[in-house]
C-alpha cells in the first residue's frame, strides 16, 4: 500500500486506538423494530426491508449457533449488541471534502490513505467505519468504464436491480445462524460491479474498521463480474483495543458469470485481544463465491494474523463447466487466539478444478484448526482437487487439527489431499542464527517462507504488508 | 418389526431384561454387573442419528428398522469344512463361535500352542483374571461414547479370553471364527461375541479373526474386542470381515499399548449391508509402535465404514496407518482416521494414508483424516486420494497389449495386493489374498484374475 | 569495535572440551590453540568427532558440554549464544547446508550481513548496496547470478550448496571460519574454484580451521598445522607434510598408536 503501512508494524497491536467520533447509533438489542430502523435511517426501498424481516423471522427460528466448531466461547447475548452505528456527521457525499476530519486522520493513521490529494496510486478504496462507508475513491474513473464500486447503501440506491437480482443468490440468508443474522441487520459494506468484457484497471480495496464499543458489524460485500470481467479486490482490517469481545459477522458473495475471474483477498488484522485472552473480535463471517459461468474462476487469498476467534470457510461453488476455484491461506495464531479456517470447494460442473494451499502457524496458546470440504457431485465429470495443508508448531502449548472432509461422487475424477504437522526446523533456526540472525528475525524469516506459496498469490503491496503482520504476530511467542 | 410401538433402543433393553429374567440369570455376578452397567450406558447414549460427527454418513436407519432378536445356541450342526477357506492350515489351533455362542466341537487350542483360552458366560460360571479385567476394561471405555460397544457387552453371549503368558511366543496363528447361521425364520438374530486378548510382557501373538455367514440371511452382529499389549510384547491382528450381503455388523476393537509393546493390524472388510468398526488404539506408553492397515471393498448398495482413533498420550512412539478401498457399485465407503497427539507425546512420528479407488460413478467415498496435535516436536502427516484408476498406468498395460478390461481389472489387484503385502506373515498373507482375488472377482472384475504377487 | 583485542592472547584457545550428543560422549578432551593469520587442517577418519567439533564452536544447540572451555577473542565462547557468536566473527561452513524453502539467498545473507554489520559498529547496507556486493563476491565463487532469488539452498546440488557456502562466508567476512568438508561433494574445478575463494580471503587478521579427511583439499589450501582427531582426541599435530603422510599410510597406524 503507500509508504505510511510500511512502517506501522513493528511492536505490539498499532491499530489500537480509539476515534473520538459522535455516532449515530440504534439502541442496544434486536427486535424487529431495529430492522425496520436501520432500513429507515438507510432509506431503503421496501424490498429490502421485506429481504430483512424475512432473514430475520428465519433466523428468530434458529435456536443455535452452530456447535460442530473445535472451540467454545462464552455466549453472545444478542440483545446486548448495537447493531447500528455510524459517523454522525456523515453527509451524503458529494466530495471528500466533506469528511469529518477525524475520520480522515484515522484513516491516515491506518496508512490508508483516501482524501484525494494522497490517494495511493491504482487503488480504489471504499472505507467502511463501524457500520457505514464513508468514502469511495476513485468511483468516477471507474464508472467510465461501467463498472460500480460504490458502498452497499448506495447501491441499493442507484442500482437496486442489481442488488435485487443478486443480493442472496450465493449466500441465502437460510444458509447459517450468521448469515441469517446478517442479512436482517448488515448497515453497509461494498458493492461492485464488473459489466460485460470489463478488465477492472486497478485493484478495489475496502478497509474495514470497527471503532464504536459495543457494536457489532454486520457489513456484506456483493462481487459481480459480468462475462468476461476481472477485477482483482482487497479487504483489509483493524479495530482499537478493547477488553470486551465484538462480534463481526460479514457476508461476502461473488458470482462470476462465463470467463469471468474474481481474486479476492483478505488480510485481516482485527484486534487479536491482550495475551490473557481478553478481548478481541469474533471474525465469525461467511464467504462464498459462485463460478456460475463456464471458464470462470475464484480465487481466495487470505491472510488471517487478528482476531480472537476467526470461524470462516471462503468456499466456491463450481457450477460452470472447466470454472476454476482457489484457496490460498495462512492463518496464525498466537497468545490465546483461536482459528477455524479453511474451504469448501463443490465441484458440479463438468472439468472443474479446485486448489487448496492452506498454511497454519500456530504460537502461544494459540489453537489452529484447519476444516475443508471438497465434494464432487454425480455430475462432476474429471472434476480435479488438490489439497496441501501444513501446520507448523512454535512451542508446546500450542495446537494445531487439520480436519478435510472428501466426498466424492463422480469416478472420472480425483481428490487429493495431503498434511503435514511439524516443528518449526531446529536445524534452519540454527543455520540462520550461525548467519547472525537472532531467533525472533530467524522465525520470522522461515515462517514466511512457510507461508511464501500463498503470500505470491496476494498483490505486491498487500504481500509486504502481510510479511511484517506475520512477524509482529508471532513476537514474543518463543524465549 | 415385531412391536411398532417401541423405539429400536427399547427393543433391545426389553431384549435383554427378557434374558437376563431367563437363562441368564445363571450368569456369574461379576457379568452380571458388568452387563447391567453396558445397557445403561446403551440407554444413556441411545443409537445415533446423522445428526452425530461422528455418523454423519453412516445412516443406521435400515438396521433400526430390522429389531433383531438376541440370538439362541445355534440348533443345526454346522460343518468344520465350510471353515476350511479360513484356515492357514487345517490343523492351525482355532476357536470357534457360532452365533456367539462358543462351538466346543469345532474349536481345538492344543496346549502346545502356547495360550490359556478361558470362557466366561452362564454355563461356565468362572470368576474373571486380572488380565480379563484389564481386556474389558478397554471395550467398557470404548463403551462410554459408543452406543454399539456398550450394546455389544450387554448382549454378549460368550466372552472369550486368550492369555498369552509373559514370554511367551506364539508362533502358529491362532485363529478365531465367528460364524453367523441362523435364517431367522421367525425374527432375525443377532448375535454379540466378545473376543478379549491379554499378551503378557515380552510375549508374541500371531491373531487371525475372521467374521463370517450365511449369504442371504438378515442377521446382525454387534461384536467388541479388547486388546491389551503388556511391556515388550507383539501382536499381530489380521481380521476379516466378510458378513453376508444382508448382514449388518457393527464391529468395535479396543487396543491398549504399554511401553516398548508392537502392534500390527490388518483389516480386510468386504460384507455386509452395513458394516462399521471403531477402532481406538490407546497408546499408554513410551517408545511403542503402531501399524493400522486395511482394505476395504465395497459393491451393491453396501456401505463399509472404518473409524480410527490413535491416540498417542506418550513420547517417542510411532504409527503408520494406510487403508485403501475399492469402492463400485452404488456402494457407499466411509473412512474417518483420527490421530490425536497429547501434550507428553512429543517425538511422535505418525503417517495416516487413505486411498480410494472410485469404480463406479453411482457409488461415494467420503473420507475424513483427521489430526489433532498438541505436542510440538512431531512429526505427523496424512494424506487422502479419492479417484478412478491411474491413466497412465491404464496406458502402459495397453501399449503392451493388454486390452482395456483386463487392465482395469490388474491394476486394480495392483491397488489391492499394494496394501496386503503389510501382512508380515506369510501364511496369512496368502490366505487374504485369495480371499480379495475371491472377491474382486465376484464383485468387480470382468476377466479372470491372476494371484496377488508380492 | 575490538580495541581492546587480545595483544598477547590466541584468537581460539580449546582447553580440555568434552562434549556430547544424545547421552554420547563424542569429544573427549580436545587441546588446540589458534591465532590469527593461521590455517589449521583438522583430519581424521569419519565418525571422530571433526563435524562435532565445529557445531560445537558454533553453538549447536544438541551438543552439550561437559568439561572444559574455549576462549575466544578472550571471551568465553560457551556462553555466546550462537547468533552473537556469529557477529563477532565466528563463522562454519555446514557439512550438510541446510535448505529454508521461501526464502531468498539474498534476503536471507542481507539480514544476516546487517546484523554482523550492527555488531561491528558499521552502517548497515540498503537492497542495492548489497546487492553490488553480493555480486562482486558471487565472481570469486564463479556463482551464478541466478542464485540470488533462489530459495536458501533449495533444490541446489551438493556443490552449489557448497559454493553458497564461501559464498556466504565472503561477504559476511568472518575472523574465525570453520569449514567442514566444504571439499565433499566437489569436482577437481569447483574444487579450485572453492579454495581460491578461500586463499583470496585470508588475511593476516583472521584465522580458517579447515576440517576434512581428504589431503586433496591440502593441495590448495595450505595449512601452517595439521591435527589428527581420532575417537574425540587430537592424537598428533604437526605440519604440512602430517596430512601427506597420512595419505600414505592412512588412519590405522595413528588409530593404534592412540589406543596404546
Ligand atoms: N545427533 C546425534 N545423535 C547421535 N549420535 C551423533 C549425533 N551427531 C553425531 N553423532 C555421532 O557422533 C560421532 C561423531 O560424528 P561427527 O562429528 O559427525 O564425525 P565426523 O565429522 O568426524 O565424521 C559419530 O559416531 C556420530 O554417529
Ligand atoms: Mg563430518
Amino acid at each position: 500500500m503507500n509508504e505510511s503501512v510500511n512502517d506501522i508494524v513493528n511492536s505490539e497491536y498499532k491499530y489500537g486506538f480509539v476515534t473520538d467520533i459522535e455516532s449515530d447509533a440504534v439502541p442496544r438489542g434486536l427486535t424487529e423494530d431495529t430492522i425496520r430502523l436501520i432500513s429507515k435511517k438507510k432509506n431503503e426501498p421496501s424490498f429490502m426491508l421485506e429481504w430483512r424481516l424475512k432473514a430475520f423471522h428465519h433466523w428468530q427460528t434458529l435456536k443455535d449457533e452452530p456447535t460442530w466448531q473445535n472451540f467454545s466461547y462464552p455466549p453472545i447475548d444478542y440483545q446486548n449488541i448495537i447493531y447500528y452505528s455510524a459517523p454522525k456527521k456523515k453527509p451524503t457525499l458529494n466530495s471528500l471534502d466533506e469528511v469529518d476530519k477525524e475520520l480522515l486522520d484515522t484513516y491516515e493513521k491506518l496508512g490508508i490513505s483516501i482524501t484525494e490529494q494522497k490517494r495511493m496510486s491504482g487503488v480504489a478504496v471504499d472505507a467502511i467505519f463501524d457500520s457505514v462507508s464513508v468514502a469511495t475513491t476513485f468511483s468516477e474513473q471507474l464508472s467510465k468504464l461501467g463498472i460500480v464500486f460504490c458502498s452497499f447503501s448506495e447501491a441499493v440506491q442507484k442500482h437496486p436491480e442489481l442488488i435485487k437480482k443478486y443480493l442472496g443468490s450465493v449466500v441465502p440468508h437460510t444458509d447459517n445462524f450468521f448469515a441469517a443474522l446478517n442479512a436482517a441487520v448488515f448497515s453497509d459494506g461494498s458493492f461492485c460491479f464488473i459489466p460485460k468484457g470489463v478488465k477492472c484497471p486497478m485493484e478495489l480495496s475496502t478497509y474495514f474498521r470497527i471503532n464504536a464499543a459495543e457494536t457489532g458489524q454486520f457489513e456484506r460485500t456483493l462481487i459481480v463480474a459480468e462475462e468476461g470481467a476481472t477485477v482483482s479486490y482487497l479487504e483489509g482490517c483493524t479495530a482499537p483495543i478493547r477488553d470486551t469481545n465484538q462480534l463481526h459477522a460479514a457476508v461476502v458473495e461473488l458470482i462470476a458469470l462465463d470467463d469471468a475471474q474474481i481474486k479476492y483477498s483478505t488480510v485481516q488484522n482485527w484486534y487479536a485481544g491482550d495475551k490473557e485472552g481478553r478481548g478481541g473480535i469474533y471474525n465469525f463471517v461467511t464467504k462464498r463465491g459462485k463460478c456460475a459461468g463456464k471458464n470462470s474462476r475464484i480465487s481466495w487469498t487470505q491472510v488471517e494474523t487478528g482476531s480472537a476467534i476467526t470461524w470462516k470457510y471462503p468456499s466456491v461453488v463450481l457450477l460452470g463447466d472447466n470454472s476454476v476455484g482457489e484457496f490460498y491461506s495462512v492463518a496464525v495464531v498466537n497468545n490465546r487466539q483461536i482459528a477455524d479456517t479453511g474451504t469448501k470447494m463443490l465441484h458440479i460442473g463438468k472439468n472443474t478444478k479446485s486448489t487448496i494451499i492452506s498454511k497454519g502457524i500456530s504460537a502461544g496458546r494459540g489453537e489452529n484448526t484447519y476444516r475443508g470440504l471438497v465434494k464432487v457431485s454425480p455430475g462432476a465429470s474429471n472434476a480435479r482437487s488438490y489439497t496441501q495443508c501444513d501446520s507448523m508448531l512454535l512451542g508446546n502449548r500450542c495446537s494445531a487439527n487439520t480436519f478435510p472432509y472428501i466426498e466424492v461422487r463422480n469416478n472420472s475424477s480425483s481428490v487429493e489431499h495431503e498434511a503435514s504437522t511439524s516443528k518449526i526446523g531446529e536445524d534452519q533456526l540454527f543455520y540462520c542464527k550461525q548467519r547472525g540472525i537472532d531467533t525472533e528475525n530467524a522465525i520470522s524469516m522461515i515462517v514466511n517462507g512457510f507461508a511464501k506459496e500463498v503470500f505470491k498469490n496476494l498483490p505486491m503491496e498487500f504481500a509486504v504488508e502481510a510479511q511484517k503482520l506475520l512477524g509482529v504476530s508471532l513476537e514474543g511467542s518463543v524465549g | 418389526m415385531a412391536e411398532q410401538t417401541k423405539t429400536s433402543e427399547e427393543h433391545y433393553i426389553a431384549s435383554y431384561h427378557n434374558r437376563r429374567s431367563n437363562g441368564g440369570k445363571n450368569a456369574p455376578e461379576w457379568l452380571r454387573l458388568l452387563q447391567d452397567e453396558a445397557i445403561e450406558r446403551f440407554q444413556s447414549l441411545g443409537f445415533p442419528t446423522v445428526k452425530h460427527e461422528e455418523w454423519q454418513f453412516t445412516n443406521i436407519a435400515p438396521f433400526l428398522k430390522t429389531a433383531l432378536a438376541p440370538s439362541t445356541p445355534a440348533a443345526a450342526n454346522v460343518r468344520r469344512e465350510i471353515l476350511e477357506e479360513f484356515l492357514v492350515h487345517s490343523d492351525a489351533p482355532v476357536i470357534v463361535l457360532v452365533d456367539g455362542y462358543f462351538e466346543e466341537a469345532l474349536s481345538s487350542v492344543p496346549d502346545s500352542t502356547g495360550i490359556r483360552v478361558q470362557r466366561y458366560d452362564a454355563v461356565s460360571a468362572q470368576q474373571p483374571s486380572e488380565q480379563t479385567l484389564s481386556a474389558l476394561a478397554e471395550i467398557s471405555s470404548a463403551s462410554q461414547k459408543n452406543p454399539f460397544s456398550a450394546l455389544s457387552l450387554a448382549l454378549t453371549q460368550n466372552v472369550i479370553m486368550i492369555d498369552v503368558p509373559e514370554g511367551a511366543q506364539v508362533s502358529q496363528p491362532v485363529h478365531v471364527l465367528h460364524l453367523s447361521t441362523q435364517t431367522g425364520k421367525e425374527a432375525a438374530m443377532v448375535s454379540s461375541p466378545t473376543l478379549l486378548v491379554h499378551a503378557g510382557k515380552e510375549s508374541s501373538l500371531l491373531l487371525l479373526e475372521v467374521f463370517t455367514g450365511a449369504a442371504d440371511a438378515d442377521y446382525g452382529v454387534v461384536s467388541a474386542a479388547g486388546v491389551v499389549i503388556q511391556e515388550g510384547a507383539t501382536v499381530d491382528h489380521v481380521r476379516v470381515q466378510r458378513e453376508g450381503a444382508k448382514a449388518f455388523h457393527f464391529g468395535t476393537l479396543a487396543v491398549r499399548q504399554e511401553r516398548k509393546s508392537r502392534y500390527t493390524a490388518f483389516s480386510l472388510a468386504m460384507g455386509g449391508s452395513i458394516a462399521r468398526t471403531d477402532v481406538t488404539i490407546a497408546i499408554d506408553g513410551e517408545d511403542c509402535e503402531t501399524m493400522l492397515d486395511g482394505l476395504y471393498i465395497s459393491a451393491g448398495e453396501q456401505l463399509v465404514d472404518h473409524h480410527t482413533f490413535i491416540d498417542h498420550r506418550y513420547p517417542n512412539c510411532s504409527s503408520r496407518e494406510i487403508f485403501k478401498g475399492i469402492v463400485t457399485g452404488k456402494s457407499r465407503a466411509v473412512f474417518n482416521g483420527k490421530i490425536y497427539v497429547h501434550h507428553e507425546a512429543q517425538g511422535t512420528d505418525s503417517k495416516q494414508t487413505n486411498k480410494n479407488l472410485l469404480l463406479s460413478n453411482e457409488a461415494t467415498v467420503d473420507t475424513k483424516p483427521q489430526l489433532e496435535i498438541f505436542a510440538d516436536d512431531v512429526k505427523c502427516t496424512h494424506g487422502a486420494t479419492v479417484g478412478g484408476l491411474d491413466p497412465a498406468g491404464l496406458f502402459y498395460l495397453k501399449s503392451r497389449a493388454i486390452d482395456e478390461e483386463a487392465a482395469r481389472d490388474l491394476l486394480t489387484l495392483g491397488f489391492a495386493g499394494e496394501v496386503t503385502a503389510f501382512i508380515r506373515d506369510e501364511s496369512i498373507r496368502h490366505l487374504i489374498d485369495a480371499l480379495i482375488v475371491k472377491q474382486l472377482q465376484t464383485m468387480v472384475a470382468h476377466t479372470a484374475l491372476p494371484e496377488i504377487v508380492h | 569495535m575490538n580495541d581492546t583485542q587480545m595483544k598477547d592472547e590466541y584468537m581460539l584457545e580449546i582447553k580440555n572440551l568434552h562434549a556430547s550428543v544424545a547421552g554420547k560422549e563424542i569429544l573427549r578432551g580436545i587441546n588446540l590453540t589458534v591465532n590469527a593469520g593461521e590455517v589449521h587442517a583438522v583430519m581424521g577418519p569419519n565418525g571422530s568427532g571433526k563435524s562435532t567439533l565445529a557445531q560445537v564452536l558454533a553453538g549447536h544447540p544438541s551438543y552439550e558440554i561437559t568439561e572444559g572451555e574455549v576462549i575466544y577473542k578472550g571471551k568465553n565462547l560457551l556462553e555466546m549464544p550462537p547468533e552473537e557468536r556469529a557477529k563477532d566473527g565466528v563463522f562454519l561452513a555446514f557439512q550438510y547446508p541446510v535448505e529454508i524453502p521461501g526464502v531468498s539467498n539474498s534476503y536471507f545473507l542481507k539480514a544476516g550481513l546487517n546484523e554482523v554489520r550492527k555488531y561491528r559498529g558499521l552502517e548497515t547496507l540498503d537492497a542495492l548496496q548489497f546487492l553490488k556486493l553480493l555480486k562482486e563476491k558471487m565472481k570469486i565463487v564463479e556463482m551464478d547470478p541466478s542464485f540470488i532469488n533462489r530459495p536458501v539452498n533449495e533444490g541446489f546440488s551438493g556443490g552449489e550448496k557448497k559454493r553458497n557456502e564461501i559464498l556466504q562466508m565472503a561477504v559476511l567476512e568472518p575472523t574465525l571460519a570453520i569449514l567442514d568438508e566444504t571439499d565433499s561433494g566437489l569436482d577437481i574445478d569447483a574444487l579450485r574454484i572453492v579454495s581460491e575463494g578461500v586463499n583470496t580471503l585470508k588475511r593476516p587478521d583472521n584465522a580458517c580451521i579447515v576440517v576434512t579427511h581428504y589431503q586433496r583439499l591440502l593441495n590448495y589450501i595450505v595449512p601452517d598445522f595439521v591435527h589428527v582427531l581420532v575417537n574425540g582426541r587430537i592424537v598428533k599435530s604437526g605440519g604440512k607434510e602430517l596430512a601427506l603422510e597420512l595419505e600414505a599410510n592412512g588412519y590405522d597406524q595413528i588409530k593404534e598408536a592412540a589406543t596404546v
